[in-house]
């Protein structure tokens, strides 16, 4: 649990905001260039990382979990050092006013969202903030700042990690690195003697924006079968139950229309018969992750989606139980070692 | 480069019917291409080979405009918008299509804000028959094209979206000096109905790097939107907009190359539109993309304004990209 936890760290620590997820690729191979037979970065900044099995012409399995996460772009530089700034991806700006962030400049600066004291906010103000009228407070001025920041610079939430009990953990960024610790973590400990595919990771880029980088992966890859790793809600911050999974309930195997039914079915019935812990939800119409891209590309492919409890999506404090990316793990390697599928 | 404007703006070319405004430019790029192919759905594809990085730049030709739907009794023409059509632009316009008929298109109630289904096309029939001998249900018409010098280098007119981008294109192809690299300019097609020709032509050429050429929006008039792009202040370097987030190590190589040439750039996030840029990023294996743009008032009404020095500044830049990215 303590090695998921720092590989947790190590991947949440880095700044990747959709479409700067290239920036990442000294970490990408610092943690796992031992793990992999061979990485690398393509032009829409997906990182591929290949674990070949002994297998003469063993079939081609993807496993896809997204780097990027939600944050903002500098569009403006303010006079009196404020920034403006754009949405990447939904971000919940119900949140957002007076929190920390970091300004990916020239070097990182701090900066806070700017927030009106409720003494001073009109009667009938929305309560909700738009994006639009909020600014990011750096304490410089305007000359110093353009030194430093150009327009066009991410912004992301400032990074903090908080242990919380009983294997808890908050942060930015879980969406969807709480899915890519499981995988690493998944292919780190593999018994490559046992593997029955060629397995190719995507730690895709740019989900948040339109779901469009791992199908472009995908099409140079042309897998047999892919796995796509996603948070989805975690039941407890009033959201409906039947909308939600449980945290610490395992990693769950969602059934949708847009997933392949005899996949889906056949992951099931080997996680029943090993007894490895998962849970079921149904997401009858849209999975609103990399399956909806991934199923289309190049001549199709048959995917299932699995994905781990969180809370608070979207916000600086998104969380996640640790028990739960091991359960992804698990499961993973189960698939990697079943050939019937 | 007027002249070249010219003639490419008073060539019709609504959107899935740019057969004229194609062999208007299919002429004038001949002479300095190795290889002309028009592809299924009408994109027309200059290539100037070479054995390096293979590099796609992309402006479309088609313009917004309307196709004919229904001819009353007392032969007058209702319409279908093809692409954003401003009605509030468009009414008590002139039109034209794309035979040559001209005629005017005006609300039915002249007090409210005009809709395009309230509004009709009056050629100056008397009769059904008097009309169909001029206007067949599906015969496109544009509002009329334009184009008058103002103050400085400050030009209106319409379509300069993105007929301009098609001379920048063409100036830029003319200019290029010897490279390595395998140049593709591709004239696309309905890109204002949703970037649809510019997607199959992308998994056609598939680029290694992707480049679109278009008019962009402005914050510098009453009114407009926050936007730190202003006219007249050099081509932009597209960061974002609504389609697409550019390479982020595709736009520093842009402006380093830019800033050595000494191309007067500005960097544009475009909160609302998109443009091929995106039909590159998603094609295929995906490709680097950015876009070269033309900061443009007024978009889509018949009164397009743009600077002709900005437009320099583009064709600068596209050949300066086309020789040493």
């Amino acid at each position: 649990m303590e090695r998921i936890k720092n590989t947790l760290m190590e991947l949440c620590r880095e700044m990747t905001v959709s479409g700067y997820e290239y920036r990442a690729e000294g970490k990408i191979r610092a943690l796992c260039g031992d793990i992999f037979d061979e990485i690398k970065c393509d032009p829409m900044g997906n990182f591929v990382l290949v674990k070949k099995s002994k297998l003469q012409n063993a079939p081609k399995l993807l496993i896809d979990g997204h780097f990027d996460t939600v944050g903002m772009m500098v569009t403006d530089i303010k006079k009196g050092g404020f920034l403006s700034v754009v949405n990447i991806g939904g971000l919940d700006t119900r949140v957002l006013p007076a929190t920390e962030v970091t300004v990916y400049g020239k070097q990182e600066i701090y900066g806070l969202v700017t927030s009106t004291p409720p003494h001073l906010r009109r009667a009938g103000a929305d309560s909700v903030p738009k994006l639009e009228e909020l600014y990011i407070d750096t304490g410089y001025s305007k000359e110093e700042l353009e030194k430093i920041v150009s327009i066009g610079d991410p912004v992301g939430y400032r990074y903090v990690f908080t242990e919380m009990n009983d294997g808890y953990v908050t942060t930015s960024g879980l969406d969807d690195k709480a899915c890519v610790c499981g995988i690493i973590e998944a292919i780190r400990d593999i018994d490559v003697s046992q593997l029955k595919y060629d397995v190719y990771v995507t730690i895709s880029a740019q989900e948040e924006t339109g779901k469009n980088g791992s199908a472009r992966a995908a099409f140079g890859i042309e897998p047999d079968i892919a796995i796509i790793t996603d948070v989805n809600f975690a039941s407890g911050d009033g959201t409906p139950d039947y909308e939600c999974i449980k945290c610490k309930g395992g990693a769950s195997v969602d059934i949708s229309s847009l997933t392949d039914r005899r996949l889906t079915r056949a992951i099931i019935k080997l996680l029943s018969e090993k007894g490895i812990k998962h849970q079921i939800i149904c997401e009858p119409g849209r999975t609103y992750t990399n399956n909806e891209g991934m199923l289309v590309s190049g001549r199709g492919v048959r995917t299932a989606v699995i994905s781990v409890p969180l809370k608070n999506m979207h916000t600086p404090c998104e969380t996640v139980n640790l028990e739960d990316i091991k359960s992804l793990k698990e499961i993973l390697s189960a698939v990697m070692y079943e050939e019937n599928l | 480069m007027i002249d070249l404007l010219k003639k490419l703006m008073f060539t019709c070319g609504v959107s899935g019917r740019e057969d004229k405004i194609r062999e208007v430019i299919k002429k004038e790029v001949e002479p300095y291409a190795d290889e002309i192919i028009t592809d299924p759905v009408g994109n027309l594809i200059v290539r100037k080979k070479g054995n390096g990085k293979k590099i796609m730049f992309c402006a479309h030709m088609d313009e917004i405009g309307f196709f004919a739907t229904y001819i009353d009794e007392s032969g007058y023409i209702k319409v279908s918008g093809i692409g954003g059509i401003n009605p509030v632009s468009a009414a008590f316009g002139e039109v034209v299509s794309e035979s040559g008929v001209y005629g005017v298109l005006v609300p039915e109630d002249s007090k409210e804000t005009p809709k395009l289904e309230n509004m009709y096309i009056d050629i100056g029939a008397k009769s059904k028959k008097q009309a169909e001998k001029s206007v067949k249900i599906g015969d496109c018409f544009v509002c009329a094209p334009k184009i008058r010098k103002l103050l400085g280098s400050r030009y209106i007119g319409r379509p300069f979206d993105d007929r301009v981008g098609c001379a920048i294109l063409i100036e830029a192809l003319k200019n290029v000096k010897k490279t390595e690299n395998d140049l593709y300019f591709v004239f696309s097609t309905q890109e204002e109905v949703g970037g649809r020709g510019s997607k199959p032509v992308s998994y056609t050429v598939s680029p290694d790097v992707g480049i679109a050429l278009d008019v962009t929006g402005t914050g510098d008039k009453p009114g407009s939107k926050p936007m730190a792009v202003k006219i007249g202040g050099g081509c932009t370097i597209k960061i974002k907009d609504s389609g697409v987030i550019s390479s982020p190590r595709l736009v520093n190589k842009m402006k380093e190359i830019a800033e050595n040439n000494k191309v007067k750039y500005q960097s544009e996030i475009l909160l609302y539109g998109g443009t091929d840029a995106s039909s590159m990023q998603v094609a295929g294996h995906g490709a680097e993309v950015s876009a070269i743009s033309i900061p443009t008032a007024f978009i889509h009404s018949g009164v397009e304004m743009i600077d002709m020095a900005d437009v320099k500044e583009a064709v600068k830049l596209t050949a300066c990209l086309a020789e040493n990215l």
